[in-house]
């Protein structure tokens, strides 16, 4: 009965149930959707964080970085750095691996492509020795001498150069040395080697004759091989018998130990055939030939056996997960057969097929490795040891040309220094992965970087993230709906029921009955209605996932952040029933909270209670000040006592949190358009996996492509050589391993960059130089044209002699370069700014390992970081700047470039130029925006000009990566902020309108008597209208200017936060206004029937 | 001559479910100088009939004629502004205004000024009865009898010759309502109002020169 009662005189005014219906079912929809979207993302965040890995890739990129075999001191320092930087992990980072890797042999294994320091080196027998093949030796014969000898000729004579000027105009130059007889001839010094003074004049020239007593080669054939890598029997050689001072004879057969030098090499017979070099075996006096009589002696024995074992060696990878090494976490290996072993498989191993072909192993089989020591300064020069190690094969990866001869296992290894400059893998949580990078990367040490590889994970979540975001945002907007309409809900419905009370209580009804009464009708219309919009939300559900799973995000286009593989995974996190219930259960409880208040008051409200009447009186007197409804407004104000304080302090409050929040949301703003007014990004041109951004090989047309685009500006170039200083070369002799010594020698030395900026250096990618300049000098030098190429000189004339003491001297005319040098090598060397020296450096892009020097002049000097003394000379050293960045006047170069390769192209230099030029390439390339905004521009611009990047090969071969994750990270999240302040905003206008209506509302509701009086005055609507505004609106107001007091302490600049406080006022005016408006359409009659 | 006439007044109350006819074709001529007493039981139709002469409503069918002209072909908040006063049963006085600022508030409408207004104000308060002291005071220091008057002064105020009451001395005590109603047919007989009341007091039934009996809707009598 109660209960039947309760519920009919509720459902009994039908538009306001059903209105209420309607708005509980649709904010129970919209809580079930949100919550349930919400859930959904969290639960694929989780499947997320499963199925992808994120590493961080530890690099040492100074130095000769990527060279995996490099023995670099600095890299091992940072090694060492690094390791004690992780020693206790970072927040984020799960697990710390430092790069292991062993050289081992495996008995029977053969590899094809060993990098081995011995991969030439053999023992053969040969036979059929020829006749020997005598050295050239030189002579040095002065000038009045060579000319008498050469010509016959025993007068007075010039040489010159210029043959064209001396010969008038007529005749066609070789680009030789010319003898200008007092009588008038010429004779040509072509075919003899000239040599000059330290002024340049030509002294004498050298005269080659065979040196009977130095045998340059015999021919021979191998008839037997003893060991060499890949070489086969019955062929034949020239034998060139460095190492041995005695001579082989003819006919016999002989057993020897050398090695097979490059046909092509300048210090070979080219003659086509293949060269052997007896050499001296390592840690053996004797003489590496002997005559062979079918029986190996031992040391040949020994010696091809070593050789064998170290050709054949194996890289052992050690780690404690196999999954996160940066081939397989990027999917260029995986298992092909078996499987990758787990982290506490220790002993277990992957190995690549050629490894299971060669050993003939299987799944299962154990193979058994010997370590390999290496020279701490060269990774092949390898020794035999005692270690020992039997590994499991767990699995067999993919096939793969990149890795061949190559095992990973579970372990620590056995301990090897480390050789190149990767220096370990970070494992880190996935989520907090881009935030542990950021952190991290300051505290590496200098000239280490940190990249991080998140198979996509990163843009897998973004779109769930986003959902999240958006879903919360919905659910706290549904939710303050939900809070304001069941207020509203159980006043209408509860709180109102006073009357209806009364006449329970009068009737004797038990408390509990009236509670009864009272609360089933409301929580049966909630009940049915957020069942309603529940399951109406839990069918659609599903294709709201469908809809959030479909939002894929890709990288943007050549970011950093697109580095590495990306996984394509089919991620459901299926359907789950709670966030319905949740959404249910919290209507229904938000219903029966606000109920059960409301309740309490009716009750009391109809209870009869003794003394609760108090009657307010006004104070002040009659008063005729102001006319019309201003003066209703400003007496109501007056004596409206607390409904005069409430609305403005009521307006003061909320006009200071929106000035607040509008303050954070303007923070937000500001520091998203500092970000893109301060923050520079750059773009380097990079390897085709985006991993290396030194040692390419970079065509001048791609630069010029990319100076044509919009928005690029500042690009940057370099190219660097080998250099030494020429009394600091070690005596290398001519046996032995002495090339391949020299050549490993050159290959450790500092580089001399020609550059247009030290920016474009890679020293300083991530490291502003700093550095201490010559008076009157500063960086513009690097890109100046004013300098000439070295190449031109170098082809065009031998401008290098020697003073008697065997020093190189360059001639007078000679300018040294400007350079900036490091203060570590000043220091050892004894230099200050402005001080000259000579350097050696090895050209090997256009000339066949062409050794020239060059003449330095400091005019800087930086401070060194990365331990390598790398110098830095002008763009123009190398090429003409304007060949490349600008309009390129070839008349003002075309003397020096018109002679190339040992010819001189008269009249066709242009050409010339263009072919000398474009054979120039770079090996580092970056650039610049003129302004952090244009970066969506630039990425368009650059595909659209064909440009390739990260796993995507474009038209221009030259593969761009911009350095944009910092960037798009700080832009993302603020954007998110800034999605979501708009979204609170828009909410919290929304609110304030409603707080302006039902404040208005309530307060002029109380007041129906006067405003019905008015009406039965006649008064007209408009000034009644006005009688209530005004006076809302000057409390408004007054709250509103004291709410904006708070913008001195919170104020943040810009317009949003006056304009929020404005807009504060507007809605609740706004509000106040609909509610004076509806008041005013009630019926008259109503109005005056109507009780306070 | 009818000052006010009723002409086959018909005023119909209705909602979505049901309606109900409260005035049920009236036909009656109310004349200036006289004070007419409204009777009739709860229900009957009599307070709907006041609000229909007093202009806050339009009959639903016939017409409310004041000296001729029809009120549905007037304006109703000027008719109500100059041409008919009401006085309630509850007093309706603004609770935020001083008695005599209530009393003034009617005649600033009128566009006379509040130094005036306030004069006039006096007078009227004095004229019915009540003290100086009365003046600068707020209804709810103002016993029942006292607002009573300060809302028969602010129907003074108003200057119309049509006086409505409805039910003025229902909340009086005996003294007051013989006072109140000494007031108002002094301004009938001494100043040619028309005074309308709605009443269920026989006494003042019988005090009044026409009494009309409302029965369902129609005059009984």
């Amino acid at each position: 009965m109660i209960f039947r009662n309760g519920i009919k005189s509720n459902t009994r005014a039908r538009g306001r149930t059903a209105l209420f219906f309607c708005l509980i079912a649709a904010l129970t929809f919209s809580l079930t959707l949100s919550l349930g979207v919400l859930s959904y993302s969290e639960r694929t965040i989780e499947k997320c964080d499963e199925t992808y890995r994120s590493i961080g890739l530890i690099e040492y990129t100074r130095g000769d970085y990527p060279d995996e075999n490099a023995a670099d001191s600095a890299a091992r320092a940072a090694y060492d750095s690094v390791g004690e930087l992780f020693a206790e992990l970072p927040e984020g980072v799960e697990e710390w691996q430092p790069e292991l890797n062993d050289i081992v042999f495996a008995d029977g294994y053969t590899n094809r492509s060993s990098s081995s320091k011995y991969a030439d080196y053999g023992v053969v027998v040969l036979s059929g020795i020829g006749d020997p093949v005598y050295r050239k030796v030189y002579d040095f014969l002065p000038i009045d001498e060579a000319v008498r000898t050469f010509f016959g000729y025993d007068g007075g004579f010039t040489v010159t150069d210029d043959y064209l000027n001396n010969n008038n105009g007529t005749g066609f130059s070789m680009g030789v040395y010319y003898i200008l007889t007092d009588d008038g001839n010429f004779y040509s010094l072509a075919g003899y080697d000239v040599n000059f003074d330290a002024e340049g004049n030509v002294v004498g020239v050298t005269v080659p004759r065979e040196d009977k007593d130095s045998v340059f080669y015999y021919s021979a054939r191998i008839s037997e091989v003893i060991y060499a890598s890949d070489f086969k029997p019955n062929r034949l050689v020239n034998l060139i018998p460095s190492a041995i001072d005695f001579t082989l004879e003819k006919g016999k057969t002989y057993i020897a130990h050398g090695a097979f030098v490059n046909k092509n090499d300048p210090l070979g017979p080219l003659n086509g055939i293949s060269n052997f070099e007896i050499t001296s075996i390592k840690g053996y006096d004797g003489a590496p030939v002997e005559l062979y009589d079918g029986t190996v002696p031992e040391v040949f024995a020994e010696t091809a056996g070593l050789y064998e074992k170290i050709n054949n060696c194996l890289i052992l990878n050690s780690s404690a997960d196999i999954n996160d090494a940066y081939e397989f976490h990027q999917g260029f290996l995986y298992a092909e057969e078996g499987e990758i072993p787990s982290p506490d498989d220790a002993g277990a191993c992957m190995i690549t097929p050629d490894v299971a072909y060669i050993l003939d192993v299987s799944v299962g089989d154990e193979i058994n490795l010997t370590l390999l020591s290496s020279d701490p300064n060269l990774r092949y020069d390898l020794n035999v040891t005692q270690s020992r190690a039997t590994l499991r094969v767990a699995g067999i990866t993919n096939e793969s040309s990149d890795y061949s001869g190559r095992i990973w296992t579970i372990g620590d290894g056995f301990g090897s220094a480390l050789f190149g400059y990767r220096l370990g893998t970070l494992h880190f949580d996935n989520a907090s992965a881009a935030d542990a990078v950021e952190r991290i990367t300051p505290l590496l040490p200098e000239g280490v970087r940190l990249t991080l590889f998140d198979q996509g994970y990163g843009d897998a979540v973004k779109p769930l993230y986003s959902a999240i975001n958006a879903s919360v945002n919905t659910a706290i907007v549904s939710a303050f709906g939900a809070a304001a309409v069941m207020l509203i809900f159980a006043f209408l419905f509860v709180g109102r029921q006073s009357g209806n009370v009364k006449i329970m209580v009068s009737l004797g009804t038990p408390r509990a009955k009236i509670a009864a009464w009272l609360l089933s009708g409301a929580m049966m219309i909630t009940i049915s209605a957020a069942a309603l919009g529940a399951v109406v939300g839990y069918i659609l559900l599903p294709a709201v996932y469908s809809a959030v799973a479909n939002r894929s995000v890709s990288a943007p286009l050549y970011s950093e952040t697109a580095l590495g593989v990306r996984k394509q995974i089919e991620l459901s996190a299926g359907h789950s029933v709670i966030p319905t219930v949740v959404a249910w259960l919290g209507m229904t409880l938000l219903a029966l909270l606000f109920c059960l208040i409301f309740m309490r008051r009716a009750i009391r409200a109809g209870t009869f209670e003794r003394g609760s009447s108090r009657m307010r009186i006004p104070r002040g007197t009659t008063s005729t000040a102001g006319r019309g409804s201003v003066r209703f407004a400003a007496l109501s104000i007056k004596r409206g006592g607390t409904r005069s304080l409430i609305v403005p302090a009521v307006a003061a409050v909320l006009t200071a949190a929106v000035i607040i929040m509008a303050g954070v949301f303007q923070g937000w703003q500001n520091e998203l358009d500092g970000a893109y007014e301060s923050m520079t990004i750059s773009g380097n041109a990079v390897s085709t996996n985006g991993r290396y951004y030194s040692g390419l090989v970079i065509e001048p047309a791609n630069i010029r492509s990319l100076l044509e685009l919009d928005d690029i500006e500042n690009v940057y170039v370099s190219k660097s050589y080998r250099y030494w200083l020429p009394d600091e070369m070690p005596a290398f002799g001519t046996s032995g391993f002495a090339l391949e010594n020299r050549d490993d020698w050159i290959a450790t030395q500092p580089e001399i960059t020609a550059t247009n900026a030290l920016a474009g250096a890679k020293e300083f990618y991530y490291a502003e130089p700093s550095v201490e300049w010559l008076d009157g000098w500063d960086e513009s030098f690097l890109a100046s044209d004013e300098y000439e190429p070295f190449l031109t000189y170098l082809f065009a004339r031998n401008r290098v002699s020697f003073s008697e003491t065997g020093e190189p001297v360059l001639p007078k005319d000679e300018k040294p370069v400007p350079a900036v040098i490091g203060d570590e090598f000043a220091e050892a060397h004894g230099l200050r700014l402005g001080d000259s020296f000579i350097a050696q450096f090895r050209e090997n892009s256009i000339t066949f390992n062409a050794e020239p020097y060059i003449s330095i002049n400091v005019v800087g000097i930086y401070k060194q970081t990365g331990g390598r003394a790398q110098i830095y000379v002008p763009l123009g050293w190398t090429v003409p700047p304007d060949a490349i960045f600008g309009e390129y006047n070839p008349e003002e170069h075309a003397p020096q470039v018109s002679f190339f390769m040992g010819y001189y192209f008269e009249g066709i230099s242009n050409q010339l130029e263009y072919y000398f030029y474009s054979q120039i390439t770079f090996s580092t390339c970056r650039f610049t925006f003129s302004s952090a905004s244009s970066l969506d521009g630039v990425r368009e611009t650059l595909r659209n000009a064909g440009f390739s990047r990260v796993g995507k090969l474009g038209p221009i071969r030259m593969t761009i990566v911009l350095n944009d994750a910092s960037f798009i990270k700080l832009t993302e999240t603020l954007g998110r902020y800034i999605t979501t302040g708009k979204v609170m905003m828009a909410v919290i206008a929304a609110l304030i309108s409603a707080c302006g209506f039902i404040i208005s509302w309530l307060l002029i509701n109380g007041r129906k008597q006067e405003f019905a009086l008015m009406r039965g005055f006649g008064v007209p609507k408009g000034r009644i209208f006005a009688s209530f505004f005004i006076e809302q609106a000057l409390l408004c107001g007054a709250g509103t200017l004291v709410g904006c007091v708070s913008l001195f302490f919170f104020g943040a600049g810009g317009w949003l936060q006056p304009a929020a406080a404005a807009a504060f006022a507007v809605f609740y005016l706004a509000g106040c206004a609909v509610s004076v408006k509806l008041i005013g359409k009630s019926k008259l009659m109503e109005l005056l029937s109507a009780k306070e | 001559m009818s000052i006010l006439e009723l002409r086959d007044v018909r005023y119909v109350y209705k909602n979505k479910y049901r309606s109900v006819e409260a005035i049920n074709g009236i036909n009656y001529g109310f004349e200036a100088g006289k004070v007419y007493a409204l009777m009739g039981r709860s229900g009957s139709g009599k307070t709907t009939l006041l609000s229909l002469m007093a202009g806050l409503d339009l009959p639903t069918s016939g017409q409310v004629v004041r000296e001729g002209v029809p009120t549905s072909e007037t304006d109703l908040e000027k008719y109500r502004r100059e041409n008919v006063s009401v006085i309630y049963q509850d007093f309706r006085l603004f609770p935020l205004l001083t008695a005599a600022e209530n009393v003034m508030y009617p005649m600033e409408l009128r566009g006379v000024k509040p130094a005036e207004a306030k004069r006039r104000a006096a007078e009227l308060i004095e004229s019915v009865g009540l003290p100086d002291s009365v003046l600068d005071r707020f209804p709810p220091m103002l016993s029942g009898g006292e607002q009573q008057r300060v809302a028969i002064a602010r129907a003074l105020g108003m200057e119309t010759k049509i006086l409505l009451a409805d039910e003025p001395t229902g909340n009086l005590d005996e003294d007051n309502s013989a006072n109140v109603f000494e007031i108002l047919r002094r301004l009938a007989h001494d100043d040619g109002y028309c005074v309308i009341i709605v009443t269920h007091d026989e006494a003042i039934g019988q005090k009044a020169d026409v009494t009309v009996r409302i029965r369902d809707g129609v005059i009984a009598e």
